[in-house]
C-alpha cells in the first residue's frame, strides 16, 4: 500500500501532502504567536496609570545588547536564504553543494542561540530591582544570595501529610545535618526515635512514615464512622500528623522569600506549614544600586520616600530632584515652543520619571535628555559605570517586591522570556530537523531525491516562518 | 495506486510477503499506523475516560443529593481516604476536584476523542475512498501524544495535591494560586493539568492536519467537492476549528504555566491577596486575558463536541429513511458558516466580566447569527425524515432522540445569548442544563447511533437489536430525568457550584416545585423522594437528578455487554452493506482490510442516491456504475428522471 501525492503533486489542488500539511501548521503556527502577541497588546495597552508597573523601553532595558539582537535578526535572515540555496542546490542535484548550505543554516541556528544564552544571562543573573513598601523602586544587583532569608536552624517540625516539607530544599547539600526525628501519632503512644544522617535517609524516613499516618487515620475514621452509626455520636478523630526534627548542630537554612509566610527572629514559617526554629542571621539584602525609580509615587509623596532612608545619601537625592526639575523644564520648552500645554499624563509621567544617581563621583552616566520627552516617559535612565561594589543594605520588612529581570519582573520580562522562549525552542526544533536532512538524507537523495528536495521545501517554509516571527519580535521587544 | 494494473502487481506482492511478513500483536494493535485501528484505538480509550469522567460525576451527584450522609461503598478505598472528611463524607475539595476533572475528561478526554479521532479516523478515508490518511505516522503519534496526556491527567489523582480543582475552566487567578503550598510545584494537579493539555492540544493539532490534508488530498477519483458525504464535510469543518482554535489555549496554557512555575504576572493583578497575604507577585497582569484566550478555544470546542455528532446522524438518517439527505448544499454551506462564526462568538461566556457594553452587544449579535446554520442543519435532517419509510433500528432511533434532544439544548441557549437573562442565569445549574443537553442526549445520543452503525463494517456482526433497545429508552427517558430538572432549579437560582447541593441558600431551595398530589409528586413519593402528601421542593429536584443518573449508569450495561459480546457472538452482517448504504465506506471488504479498497474506488455519483426512480434497488452506491441511469452529462445525475 503507497499513500498517493506524497513526492508528485495532485493535478487539481496542485499540492503534495507534506506542503498541504506544513501551510496548515502554519496556520495553527500563527494562531500561537498570534494568541501571544494579542497578550503583548492586551496587556500594554491595559496598563493602569500610576497603579501597575509602568512599560520599559525596550532599548533601555537591552541597553548594550540591542546590536546583539539585530545581529540575531541577520543572522536568521542569511539562514533563510541558506536554506532556500540548499533546496536549489537539491534540485540541480548537487549533494556537496547542498550539505554545505545547510551546514551553514544550522551553524546560523547554533550562532542564534549562543547570542539568545549572553542575553538571558546577563538578565538573571546581573540585573536586578527591588521594590519598597511605597513603590518606589531600585534598580541594580543584588549581592549573591542575600536574597535569602539567611537562617540558622536547629529544630524543625512539619506535618506528615502531602509532599516533602519545603525547607528541606533550601538546606544546602553539602551540610545535610544529623538528625534526631521524632514522631508521636497519640498523646498515650510512645514517641519513636529515628536517627538521620543523609538526605536520601530523611526522604526515606518521611515517606515510611506517612504510609504509616495515613493507616493509622483510616483506622481512626473507620473508628468513628462506626461508632457513629452504631450510638449517633462519636469521639472527634484525634491523631498528631506532625513530626519534629532536631539537627544534632545548627544547620544553615537559605530560605526563598516566596516560600515563606513570616520569619522572626527565632523561626521560618514555609508556606506547606513547615516551621524552623532557630536563630536568624541576617534578612538584609545587599544591594548595589544603579538608578532610582520613582514613576509610581505620587509626586507630593516623593521627597519623603522611604527610598532615601534605605539609600542614606543626601548628595544622591538632592541630584535626584535637580535632574527631575530639568527634565521638567526640558518638558514644559518642549511643548511651550510648540504652544502647546503639557498633558496632564505626560507631565505625571515625566515627573515621575526615574533618574540616575551618582555617588558623587563617577560621572560617566548616560546623557538622554537630548531626545524629545515623549520617548523618555517610560524610560529607565541607563546607568553607567559603578565600578565599586559600595553596597548599600535594604531590610526586608521595607521591600514589597524584588527580583532578578527574569520573567517574574513584571509583565515586559514575562513576554519577553516566553516568547522569546519558545520561538528560540523552534529554531532548535527546525535546526534538528534540518540537521537530520542534511546527515541522514543522502540514503532518501539516491533513491529519491525529489522526495527529499520536497522535505528541505517543507522544512525551510517552516524556517522561514521561523525568522519570520523573530522578524516581529525584533522591534516589538528590543525597539518600543 | 495510480492504475489499476500496478494495484494487481501489488496485491501479487502483497500476497507473497504475507507469510514471511507476520505483523506480532504490538505491531498490528499497538503500534499501528493504519487508520482502522488508530481509530478503534481512540474510540476504546475514550469510551475508557468516558467511563471515568462519569463515575466522578456519580460521585459529586451523591454530594449535591445527600451532603450529610457517608458516600457509599466508596469511603475504605485508600485514594477517598485523604480526601473524604471524617465521617466519610465528600468535601468541598474533593468535589471541586472531581467537578473540574469530570468537565475536562469529558470534553478532552471522552467526546471529541471519540467523535473526532475515532469516527472520523475510522469513516473519513473509507468514504472519500482513500487507502489511509495523508500521514499514518502522525496519525499515530497523535493517538500517542492524547493517550500521554490524558495518562497525565490521571496520574494527577494520585499526587499530594490531588487532581486540578479550579474548574474545567481554569480561570486564573485562582488556577494559579490553588496548591502553592505544595514543596513541589511541578507535580501538582493543576500544574500537571496543564501538562496535559499541552500534549492534548499537540495531538488535536496533528489530527487536525491530517484530516484535512487527507480531505483535500486523497479523496478518490470522482469524489469532487459536492460529492462528498455530509461526515466528510463536517470533519473538514472540524479540523479547522481545531486546527485554528487549539493554540491560543494552547497560549493561555503555557502563560498560566508561567505564572504558577516562573512567578510571572501574566493573569495576576496588581496587589491581589490570596487568604489575607500580599500575594508575591510584580502585578499587572489580567485575569480577563485568560478567560479571552480560554474562550476563544472552547466556543469553537463546542462545534467540535457537536458537528461530529451532526455528521453521524446526517448519515444514518437518509440510510433509515431510504431518502436523500434534504438540503446537502445547503447544509454544506450552514457548516461553513457555522465554523467561520464559530469563532467570532466566544466572548458570550463572559458578559459578566465587565467587558464593557459594546463588546457584550457584538458578541450578543453574532451568537443570534450562529444559531441560523445550527437551525438550517437540525431543520434539514428533520425535513430528511418527513414521507420516508423510516427503518427504526437502534443507531436510527439514537439518531431520532438527538434532534430534538439537540433542540433542546439549542433553543435553552438563546437566553444565554443575551447580557441581560445572562446576569441571572450564569452560573446557576441552568447553563448546566443547556450544556449537558447540547452534548450528552445530544452528542453522546449521536455517537451510540455511530457505534450502531458502524460496528457491522468494523467487526462484520451486528450488535444486538433487543439489548440496544434496552440501552436506548432508559437512556431517553433517565437523560431528560436528569437534565430537566436542572433547568428548573437554574431558573430558580441555584449556583452551580455549591458541593451541598443548594442547601445553604434556604430561601431558594426551599420554593416549591410541585404541588403535593400532582403527578409530578405522586412519581416522587412513589421513588421515595419525598413523603406522602408532600409538596416537591426544588432542592428535593436533586434526588431526582441523582438518582436518574445513577440509574443511566446502570441502562448502560446493556450497551456495554453488546458491545463486547456482539463482536464474537453477534449475528453475522449480511454482506458487507448489511444497511444498503450508499456511501464508498460500505463498498470495502468487511472489516477493511490495510489499503482499505480492493481495486480503485471511483465516486460516479453523490452521496445519498436512496430510491432514485427507476432504479433496480431503493440505494445507488456511490461507487457503482449503474446500469440502469447511464448518464452522458455529470448534471443528468443529479435530477430524477
Amino acid at each position: 500500500m503507497e499513500i498517493p501525492y506524497e513526492v508528485k503533486p495532485r493535478r487539481d489542488t496542485g499540492l503534495y501532502n507534506a506542503k498541504l500539511g506544513v501551510w496548515l501548521f502554519l496556520a495553527s503556527e500563527v494562531m500561537l504567536f498570534g494568541g501571544l502577541f494579542s497578550a503583548y497588546v492586551f496587556l500594554r495597552t491595559g496598563i493602569q496609570d500610576g497603579v501597575d508597573n509602568p512599560w520599559p523601553w525596550g532599548l533601555n532595558v537591552h541597553k548594550g545588547f540591542v546590536w546583539l539582537g539585530f545581529l540575531n535578526t541577520l543572522v536568521l535572515i542569511a539562514s533563510s536564504v541558506g536554506v532556500v540555496f540548499a533546496w536549489v542546490a537539491l534540485k540541480e542535484r548537487n549533494w556537496r553543494k547542498y550539505q554545505i548550505y545547510m551546514y551553514f543554516v544550522v551553524a546560523c541556528a547554533v550562532v542564534f542561540m549562543c547570542v539568545k544564552t549572553v542575553e538571558y544571562n546577563s538578565k538573571l543573573n546581573k540585573h536586578h530591582g527591588i521594590k519598597l513598601v511605597d513603590n518606589s523602586v531600585m534598580e541594580g544587583t543584588i549581592l549573591e544570595k542575600t536574597d535569602r532569608i539567611r537562617f540558622e536552624g536547629n529544630r524543625a517540625v512539619f506535618g506528615l501529610q502531602g509532599a516533602l516539607p519545603a525547607f528541606l530544599k533550601d538546606i544546602s547539600d553539602e551540610d545535610f545535618p544529623a538528625f534526631t526525628a521524632t514522631v508521636q501519632f497519640k498523646d498515650d503512644e510512645d514517641p519513636q526515635v529515628t536517627e538521620i544522617s543523609s538526605e536520601s535517609q530523611f526522604k526515606k524516613w518521611f515517606h515510611q512514615n506517612r504510609r504509616t499516618a495515613s493507616k493509622k487515620l483510616t483506622a481512626e475514621r473507620r473508628r468513628y464512622r462506626a461508632e457513629m452509626e452504631e450510638f449517633g455520636k462519636a469521639a472527634p478523630v484525634s491523631l498528631n500528623t506532625s513530626a519534629t526534627v532536631v539537627a544534632s548542630e545548627p544547620f544553615q537554612v537559605n530560605a526563598k522569600p516566596t516560600k515563606v509566610v513570616g520569619h522572626s527572629d527565632s523561626s521560618v514559617n514555609y508556606r506547606d506549614g513547615s516551621k524552623v526554629e532557630g536563630k536568624l542571621i541576617s534578612d538584609d539584602v545587599k544591594f548595589v544600586m544603579h538608578e532610582v525609580d520613582l514613576q509610581l509615587v505620587l509626586p507630593q509623596k516623593q521627597r519623603d520616600s522611604i527610598i532615601w532612608d534605605v539609600i542614606n545619601d543626601e548628595s544622591a537625592k538632592q541630584q535626584f530632584f535637580a535632574k527631575q526639575q530639568k527634565h521638567y523644564e526640558e518638558m514644559r520648552d518642549y511643548y511651550e515652543a510648540r504652544g502647546e500645554t503639557i498633558p496632564e499624563k505626560m507631565l505625571r509621567g515625566h515627573m515621575l520619571n526615574l533618574q540616575t544617581i551618582d555617588h558623587e563621583d563617577h560621572g560617566d552616566h548616560e546623557e538622554h535628555h537630548g531626545e524629545a520627552p515623549h520617548k523618555s516617559e517610560a524610560k529607565h535612565s541607563a546607568g553607567g559605570g559603578h565600578g565599586d561594589h559600595s553596597y548599600i543594605t535594604v531590610p526586608r520588612d521595607k521591600i514589597k517586591f524584588m527580583g532578578n529581570h527574569g520573567p517574574r519582573y513584571g509583565n515586559y520580562y514575562a513576554l519577553y522570556f516566553t516568547m522569546t522562549a519558545l520561538h528560540g525552542l523552534h529554531v532548535v526544533g527546525g535546526a534538528l530537523v534540518l540537521l537530520f536532512f542534511t546527515v541522514f538524507g543522502k540514503k532518501l537523495y539516491l533513491k529519491n531525491p525529489e522526495h527529499l528536495a520536497n522535505r528541505v521545501e517543507v522544512g525551510g517554509l517552516f524556517w522561514h516562518f521561523v525568522d519570520l516571527i523573530w522578524i516581529f519580535l525584533f522591534p516589538l521587544m528590543y525597539l518600543l | 495506486m495510480s492504475t489499476v494494473t500496478e494495484q494487481t502487481a501489488d496485491s501479487v506482492h502483497e500476497g507473497h510477503d504475507h507469510h514471511d511478513h507476520y505483523e506480532p500483536f504490538w505491531k498490528k494493535y499497538i503500534f499501528s499506523t493504519d487508520h482502522k485501528t488508530i481509530g478503534i484505538q481512540y474510540g476504546f480509550t475514550s469510551l475508557v475516560f468516558l467511563a471515568f469522567g462519569f463515575f466522578l460525576m456519580m460521585v459529586m451527584r451523591w454530594s449535591i443529593a445527600y451532603p450529610d450522609r457517608a458516600v457509599p461503598l466508596l469511603a475504605d478505598w485508600p485514594w477517598f481516604q485523604a480526601w473524604l472528611d471524617d465521617g466519610g463524607k465528600v468535601t468541598g475539595d474533593l468535589y471541586n476536584m472531581f467537578g473540574a476533572m469530570h468537565g475536562t475528561i469529558m470534553v478532552f478526554l471522552g467526546v471529541v476523542p471519540l467523535a473526532f479521532g475515532a469516527f472520523g479516523n475510522y469513516v473519513t478515508p473509507l468514504q472519500i475512498g482513500a487507502v489511509d490518511m495523508a500521514f499514518p505516522r502522525l496519525n499515530m503519534a497523535s493517538y500517542w501524544f492524547f493517550l500521554l496526556g490524558g495518562v497525565l491527567m490521571f496520574v494527577s489523582f494520585f499526587l499530594p495535591s490531588g487532581a486540578a480543582k479550579a474548574g474545567w475552566t481554569n480561570y486564573s487567578p485562582l488556577a494559579t494560586t490553588t496548591d502553592l503550598h505544595y514543596g513541589d510545584l511541578f507535580w501538582t494537579g493543576q500544574t500537571q493539568w496543564l501538562m496535559g493539555m499541552v500534549f492534548l492540544i499537540s495531538s488535536s493539532l496533528l489530527g487536525a492536519v491530517n484530516f484535512i490534508c487527507t480531505i483535500i488530498n486523497l479523496r478518490c477519483q470522482g469524489m469532487t467537492w459536492m460529492r462528498l458525504p455530509f461526515f466528510v464535510w463536517a470533519m473538514l469543518v472540524t479540523g479547522f476549528l481545531l486546527l485554528l482554535a487549539f493554540p491560543p489555549l494552547e497560549v493561555a496554557a503555557i502563560m498560566q504555566l508561567m505564572d504558577r512555575m516562573a512567578g510571572t504576572s501574566f493573569y495576576i493583578p496588581t496587589g491581589l491577596n490570596v487568604s489575607g497575604m500580599a500575594f508575591d507577585a510584580a502585578g499587572g497582569g489580567s485575569p480577563l486575558l485568560y478567560q479571552h484566550l480560554f474562550w476563544f478555544l472552547a466556543h469553537p470546542e463546542v462545534y467540535v463536541l457537536i458537528l461530529p455528532a451532526i455528521a453521524i446522524v446526517s448519515e444514518i438518517i437518509p440510510c433509515n429513511t431510504r431518502k436523500p439527505l434534504w438540503g446537502y448544499k445547503t447544509m454544506v454551506y450552514a457548516v461553513m458558516v457555522l465554523g467561520f462564526l464559530a469563532f467570532i462568538v466566544w466572548a458570550h461566556h463572559m458578559y459578566i466580566t465587565g467587558m464593557g457594553p459594546a463588546i457584550s452587544t457584538f458578541f450578543q449579535t453574532t451568537t443570534v447569527l450562529i444559531s441560523v446554520p445550527s437551525v438550517i442543519l437540525i431543520t434539514s435532517l428533520l425535513i430528511s425524515m418527513w414521507g420516508g419509510s423510516i427503518r427504526f433500528n437502534t443507531p436510527m432511533l439514537f439518531a431520532t432522540a438527538f434532534i430534538p434532544m439537540f433542540g433542546i439544548g439549542g433553543l435553552t441557549g438563546l437566553p444565554l445569548a443575551f447580557s441581560l437573562p445572562d446576569l441571572h442565569l450564569h452560573d446557576t445549574y441552568y447553563v448546566i442544563g443547556h450544556f449537558h443537553y447540547v452534548v450528552a442526549p445530544g452528542t453522546i445520543f449521536a455517537l451510540f447511533a455511530g457505534i450502531y452503525h458502524w460496528y457491522p463494517k468494523m467487526t462484520g456482526r451486528m450488535m444486538s437489536e433487543r439489548l440496544g433497545q434496552l440501552h436506548f429508552w432508559p437512556s431517553l427517558i433517565l437523560m431528560n430525568g436528569i437534565f430537566a430538572p436542572m433547568m428548573f432549579q437554574g431558573m430558580a437560582g441555584f449556583h452551580r457550584r455549591a458541593f451541598d447541593g443548594g442547601k445553604a441558600y434556604e430561601q431558594i431551595s426551599n420554593q416549591v416545585f410541585a404541588e403535593a398530589n400532582g403527578f409530578i409528586a405522586n412519581i416522587c413519593e412513589l421513588l421515595g423522594i419525598v413523603g406522602k402528601n408532600e409538596p416537591v421542593l426544588m432542592i428535593d429536584l436533586n434526588i431526582v437528578t441523582s438518582t436518574s443518573a445513577w440509574l443511566l449508569a446502570v441502562f448502560q450495561v446493556p450497551f456495554i455487554i453488546n458491545l463486547f459480546i456482539s463482536g464474537k457472538f453477534g449475528k453475522k452482517a449480511k454482506g458487507d452493506n448489511p444497511w444498503d448504504a450508499t456511501t464508498l465506506d460500505w463498498a470495502t471488504p468487511t472489516p477493511p482490510p490495510h489499503g482499505n479498497f480492493i481495486g480503485e474506488p471511483v465516486a460516479y455519483r453523490g452521496p445519498y442516491e436512496y430510491s432514485v426512480p427507476g432504479a433496480e434497488t431503493d440505494f445507488t452506491p456511490q461507487g457503482e456504475k449503474d446500469p440502469v441511469i447511464v448518464s452522458t452529462a455529470e448534471g443528468e445525475q443529479e435530477k430524477p428522471a
